[in-house]
C-alpha cells in the first residue's frame, strides 16, 4: 500500500502526462465530465459520478474506420517517368492536390481506393474513475476482445491496451448506486489497474496490475502508514453499508425469460419517451452504427453509437422492424444486460452506477423494471386484473400484424397496441 | 395546491369510475420524494399516486403525439398546465389528435420549481422536497436541510409566463390564476443578446460541444412528432452529419428549434430532458420572441389558429419592398 | 449554370470587389439560393447582357424559394458558407402562385436569428429578383458579395 499527499495530486497527474494524455474528472459547462487533464485544472473527486461515464475515451462517440475515394485521372501527377506515371493517392480533407500522399498505386483511373484510419490509439491514463466505471470498460472488453472466438475489434483494443485505469473508490454512494445489487462494490477493482482510496489528507493507493505499479511509480508516493491503510480500510467499509441491494440476481435470467411475453412490459415502458439518454451515459452500453458519410468522390465510414430506444435500431433494409413497438424495445435493453448477454459472457452488462436512473428524463427506474419482471410479481401501473381484454386481444393482434408490415406510415387504427 | 391536487384526483376518480377514458395522465412521484414523473393510472384504486406541486414539470401531451398513444386509439384523460395546453392546442391546429379521445384536465399554475437550482444548492444527494405554502423545504441524504421561498426557485421562463391558465381543458381543477398583463417579457435571452456576435459563437460553440445527440430533448417535445422519421437520424438525406461535433451539433438544434418553430411556446420540456443541462432555451425563446416582435404571434393560443409558419398573409411586412 | 468571367474586364471588377475588403487569406464562399422562374432567368439575363458580376459565389437553382428550408441556408454555414443569399419571384409573382409568401415567413425568422447565432447579419440576405431585372441581379449580387468580402471569411465558427 502507498500513500499519496493530496496535495502531490497535480505534481502526480503532471507525471503520468509526460507519456500519456491523462483524463480526469473536471468541471464542463457547470458538470463533472472526463476530458483531457492539463497542468491547472482542478480534478473533481468531490461529485460522486461524472455526467457521463468514460467509455467514450476508449470506445469514442465516432470514428472513423476508413476513409475512401474514387482516384480520378486528375489525380494523377504529371509523369516525368515510367515510375511517376502511378497514381499517387492523395488521402485528405483539403481537397485535390492538398495533403500528404498516403498510397501510391498503379489502378485505372476511376477506381475505388480505401485506406484504413490511421491508428491513432496514444498512451492514456484515465485517472478517478469509479469502480462501476472501470467494471464497464471489462464488461465491453468481452464483446470487443475475442472472448470465446468471438470478434475482436483492433480499434477498441489499440485503445484498450493503451489505457490505464486508475480507479478512486467511492467515499458517498448516492441512492441510486446499487453496484452491489450487480455483483460490485464502492470499492470494487474489477478492470482497475490501481485503486485509491480518499482518506482526509490524501490518497491511499494500491497497484494490482503491472500498468498501475508502473503508474505509482512517482516519487510523491511513500509507503502507507497503518493509520493511513486503517482509515482506507474504513472509509471503503462505509461507503459498502450505503449501497442497497434492491432486486434478487438469482433466478433473474429465468425470470425474464419466463415473463417475456409479460403485458407489464408495456406499463413499465409507458412513460419512456424512446430517447437514448440511458445508453449514452451508461459506462458499458455499446451498440453502434457503422455509416458511410460521402461528399461526391470520397468520403468516410464512421462507427458512431447507436442505442436500442431508437425506433429505428432495428429497422431493416426492407423496411421491416422488428422492434417497431416502444415497450419491445425497452424489454430488450433489460433483457440483453440481465439475460443475452450473460447467457454468453457470463456476466451481466450493468454495473450498478444509476446513471440511467438519474438522467432518464422521466426517471425509469432500472431497479423498479427488475424489481417486478425479475420477481414474477406484479407491483407495475397496472394490476393484472386491471388490464382489458382488449388490450390481450391486441398483443395477439400484433403479433400477426407486425410481420410483413411498413415500417413507415401508421399502423392500422384498433391494433392495439402503440408502434415507436 | 393542495386543493387542486384533491380536485385532480375527484377529476380522475370519476373519469375511470365512469368509464370515460381508459386511463388518466397526471403527475406523481418517482423514486424518492424529492422527484417527480408521469403517472398513466388505470385503476381507481389508484388516483391517489397522482400529484399536484411546483415539482410538476412534466409536459404530458408528450403522450398524445403521433405513434405515443398507447394503444393509438385509446381515451386519454390528461392533466395539462398553461404551457402544456399550448402544446397541445398545437397538437389540435394541425389535427394530430383526435379532441373527442381527450379528457382534459387544465390545471393553472403558479409557477414550477427548477430542480436543478435547488440541486446546486447542496453538495450532497436532495432527496426530498416538500412544500408548505410558500416555502420549500429540501433536504439531502447525508441530513442537510435548507427552507427556501418557492419564488426564488421557479424556471427562469415561468418568470416571463403569460399563460398559466390553460388554453383548453373539460374540466379546471380550482381557481384560475391572474394572468400577467403587457407584453411577454424574455428575460433568459438579455444576457445572451448583449454579446458581440463572436462572444455569441465562443457561447453557442462551447454550449453545443456537450451535447451527445441523445434525442431527448426531440423525443420529449409533444410537438416534435416525426421522431422516428427525423431528418436528424437520416442517412438519405444526411442533413446532420453522424460525427458528434459542436457544428454538427448545433446543426441538429437548429433543425428540432426551425421545425418547431411556430407550434413551440417555449415549455421547456427539451430544457430540462438534457442530461448534460445545455441551455436550449437560448435557442428557443429567441425564436418565439421574434415570432412575436413579427406577427404578434404566440404558439398555441388559439385553438381556432393556425401555426404561423403553415400559414400566410399578403399582407405580411417582410422583405425588400 | 456557372458565372464563368470570361473576360479580363470581369476578372478585374472580380478582384475590385474581393480587394474592397480587409483582402481575404481565400477567396469568399457565397452561396446564392435562386427560384427557377424570377431570379435564375434574371441572373442569366445579367449574364447575357455581359453585365459585370464579382466571383466568389455559386448558384443553386430551386423550383421555387417555398421550397428552401431555412435548415439549408444554416447547413451552407456549416460546411463553410461565407454568405447565403436567396432570391426569388416578387411577393405576387410567384409562379406557384403562393410559394414565396410562405417563404416570406420563414426567412424573416431566419434573418432573425442568424445573428442570434454569431453570424453577422450582412451575410445573409433574401430578396426578390424577377427575370427581367437583370439589372437589379447585378447591383444585388455586387453589393451582397461586397458586404460579405468586407466581414472576409467566417472565423471563430459556432455553426
Amino acid at each position: 500500500m502507498k500513500f499519496l499527499q493530496e496535495s502531490d495530486l497535480p505534481a502526480f497527474l503532471e507525471h503520468l502526462s509526460a507519456e500519456a494524455n491523462v483524463i480526469a474528472p473536471t468541471d464542463v459547462e457547470g458538470l463533472v465530465q472526463f476530458r483531457p487533464w492539463t497542468a491547472g485544472t482542478d480534478v473533481e473527486l468531490d461529485t460522486l459520478l461524472s455526467r457521463q461515464s468514460a467509455k467514450e475515451f476508449i470506445f469514442p462517440q465516432w470514428e472513423p474506420f476508413l476513409k475512401y475515394r474514387y482516384l480520378m485521372v486528375c489525380d494523377a501527377k504529371r509523369p516525368g517517368t515510367a515510375e511517376e506515371a502511378k497514381l499517387e493517392l492523395r488521402l485528405t480533407d483539403e481537397g485535390e492536390g492538398g495533403g500528404e500522399v498516403v498510397a501510391v498505386s498503379d489502378p485505372p483511373a476511376h477506381e475505388l481506393v480505401m485506406v484504413g484510419a490511421e491508428d491513432s490509439a496514444t498512451p492514456q491514463v484515465i485517472f478517478g474513475l469509479r469502480p462501476c466505471d472501470a467494471r464497464g470498460f471489462v464488461q465491453m472488453d468481452r464483446v470487443f476482445g475475442g472472448y470465446g472466438g468471438f470478434y475482436f475489434d483492433p480499434y477498441y483494443n489499440s485503445r484498450r491496451s493503451l489505457a490505464t485505469l486508475l480507479v478512486v473508490t467511492c467515499h458517498q454512494p448516492r441512492s441510486t448506486c446499487f453496484c452491489r445489487g450487480v455483483g460490485g462494490g464502492p470499492a470494487g477493482s474489477e478492470g482497475a489497474d490501481a485503486l485509491f482510496t480518499r482518506i482526509p489528507d490524501g490518497f491511499v493507493a494500491k497497484a494490482l496490475t503491472t500498468k498501475g505499479a508502473k503508474a505509482l511509480e512517482f516519487p510523491g508516493f511513500v509507503d502507507a502508514s497503518e493509520a493511513a491503510a486503517h482509515a482506507a480500510e474504513e472509509a471503503k467499509a462505509a461507503a459498502e453499508e450505503m449501497v442497497s441491494v434492491p432486486f434478487e440476481l438469482e433466478g433473474l435470467r429465468e425470470a425474464l425469460r419466463a415473463s417475456f411475453e409479460s403485458v407489464d412490459w408495456r406499463e413499465l415502458s409507458r412513460r419512456c419517451i424512446s430517447c437514448g439518454t440511458c445508453t449514452y451515459v451508461c459506462p458499458n452500453c455499446y451498440c453502434f452504427n457503422v455509416t458511410d458519410e460521402a461528399v461526391e468522390t470520397q468520403g468516410e465510414r464512421l462507427r458512431c453509437w447507436d442505442n436500442c430506444f431508437n425506433p429505428s435500431y432495428t429497422l431493416e433494409a426492407s423496411g421491416h422492424n422488428p422492434r417497431d413497438v416502444k415497450s419491445n424495445r425497452f424489454r430488450n435493453r433489460f433483457n440483453h444486460k440481465f439475460w443475452y448477454y450473460p447467457e454468453k459472457y457470463d456476466s451481466l452488462l450493468c454495473s450498478g452506477c444509476g446513471r440511467c436512473i438519474t438522467y432518464c428524463p422521466t426517471r425509469i427506474d432500472i431497479r423498479e423494471v427488475l424489481g417486478v419482471m425479475g420477481s414474477g410479481v406484479a407491483e407495475s401501473d397496472a394490476a393484472p386484473s386491471g388490464r382489458s381484454e382488449s388490450a390481450a386481444v391486441g398483443e395477439a393482434a400484433v403479433g400477426e400484424a407486425a410481420v410483413g408490415e411498413a415500417a413507415l406510415g401508421e399502423k392500422a387504427a384498433g391494433d392495439g397496441e402503440e408502434s415507436a | 395546491m393542495s386543493d387542486r391536487q384533491e380536485i385532480i384526483r375527484e377529476l380522475a376518480r370519476e373519469a375511470l369510475a365512469e368509464g370515460r377514458v381508459d386511463y388518466f395522465l397526471g403527475w406523481g412521484q418517482g423514486y424518492d420524494a424529492s422527484q417527480n414523473i408521469p403517472v398513466f393510472v388505470r385503476e381507481v384504486t389508484d388516483v391517489d399516486r397522482l400529484q399536484w406541486n411546483p415539482l410538476c414539470h412534466h409536459n404530458l401531451t408528450v403522450f398524445l403525439k403521433r405513434k405515443m398513444p398507447d394503444p393509438p386509439d385509446a381515451r386519454i384523460g390528461v392533466c395539462v398546465k398553461g404551457c402544456d395546453s399550448r402544446t397541445l392546442v398545437a397538437l389540435l391546429q394541425e389535427g394530430l389528435v383526435d379532441r373527442d379521445r381527450l379528457y382534459i384536465v387544465g390545471v393553472p399554475c403558479d409557477g414550477v420549481v427548477d430542480r436543478r437550482k435547488i440541486d446546486r444548492e447542496f453538495t450532497g444527494e436532495v432527496i426530498g422536497i416538500e412544500f408548505t405554502g410558500d416555502k420549500v423545504l429540501a433536504r439531502t441524504a447525508q441530513g442537510d436541510s435548507k427552507e427556501f421561498d418557492r419564488t426564488s426557485l421557479l424556471l427562469d421562463q415561468c418568470g416571463g409566463c403569460h399563460y398559466p391558465n390553460p388554453r383548453v381543458a373539460d374540466d379546471i381543477a380550482g381557481d384560475t390564476v391572474p394572468e400577467p398583463e403587457g407584453e411577454p417579457q424574455w428575460p433568459s435571452l438579455a444576457e445572451f443578446e448583449a454579446l458581440s456576435p463572436g462572444d455569441k459563437a465562443a457561447t453557442l460553440a462551447a454550449a453545443f460541444s456537450t451535447c451527445i445527440r441523445c434525442f431527448a430533448c426531440i423525443h420529449v417535445c409533444p410537438v416534435c412528432y416525426c421522431w422516428d422519421q427525423c431528418v436528424n437520424r437520416s442517412r438519405t438525406p444526411a442533413l446532420v452529419s453522424q460525427r458528434v461535433e459542436k457544428g454538427e451539433n448545433l446543426m441538429f438544434q437548429l433543425v428540432h428549434m426551425f421545425h418547431v418553430a411556430g407550434r413551440c411556446p417555449s415549455c421547456g420540456a427539451c430544457d430540462r430532458a438534457c442530461p448534460v443541462e445545455i441551455p436550449l432555451y437560448l435557442l428557443h425563446e429567441k425564436m418565439n420572441k421574434e415570432l412575436y416582435d413579427m406577427l404578434r404571434f404566440e404558439a398555441g393560443v388559439d385553438l381556432e389558429g393556425k401555426p404561423v409558419l403553415q400559414a400566410f398573409s399578403l399582407d405580411d411586412p417582410f422583405g425588400e419592398g | 449554370m456557372t458565372v464563368v468571367a470570361s473576360s479580363q474586364q470581369t476578372q478585374e471588377a472580380g478582384s475590385a470587389a474581393l480587394a474592397e475588403g480587409a483582402g481575404p487569406a481565400r477567396p469568399i464562399k457565397v452561396v446564392a439560393i435562386l427560384c427557377n422562374w424570377c431570379s435564375y432567368a434574371g441572373a442569366d439575363g445579367a449574364g447575357t447582357a455581359r453585365l459585370v458580376q464579382p466571383y466568389g459565389f455559386r448558384v443553386v437553382r430551386v423550383p421555387c424559394t417555398g421550397r428552401v428550408d431555412p435548415l439549408l441556408v444554416l447547413k451552407a454555414f456549416e460546411k463553410g458558407a461565407d454568405g447565403v443569399l436567396i432570391s426569388g419571384c416578387h411577393p405576387g409573382d410567384c409562379h406557384y402562385s403562393e410559394g414565396n409568401y410562405y417563404a416570406r415567413r420563414k426567412f424573416e425568422l431566419l434573418r432573425r436569428m442568424v445573428p442570434h447565432l454569431g453570424i453577422e447579419p450582412e451575410r445573409f440576405r433574401y430578396t426578390w429578383v424577377s427575370a427581367s431585372e437583370a439589372a437589379r441581379w447585378q447591383e444585388v449580387v455586387t453589393t451582397f458579395l461586397a458586404g460579405v468580402a468586407a466581414l472576409g471569411p467566417r472565423e471563430g465558427r459556432a455553426l
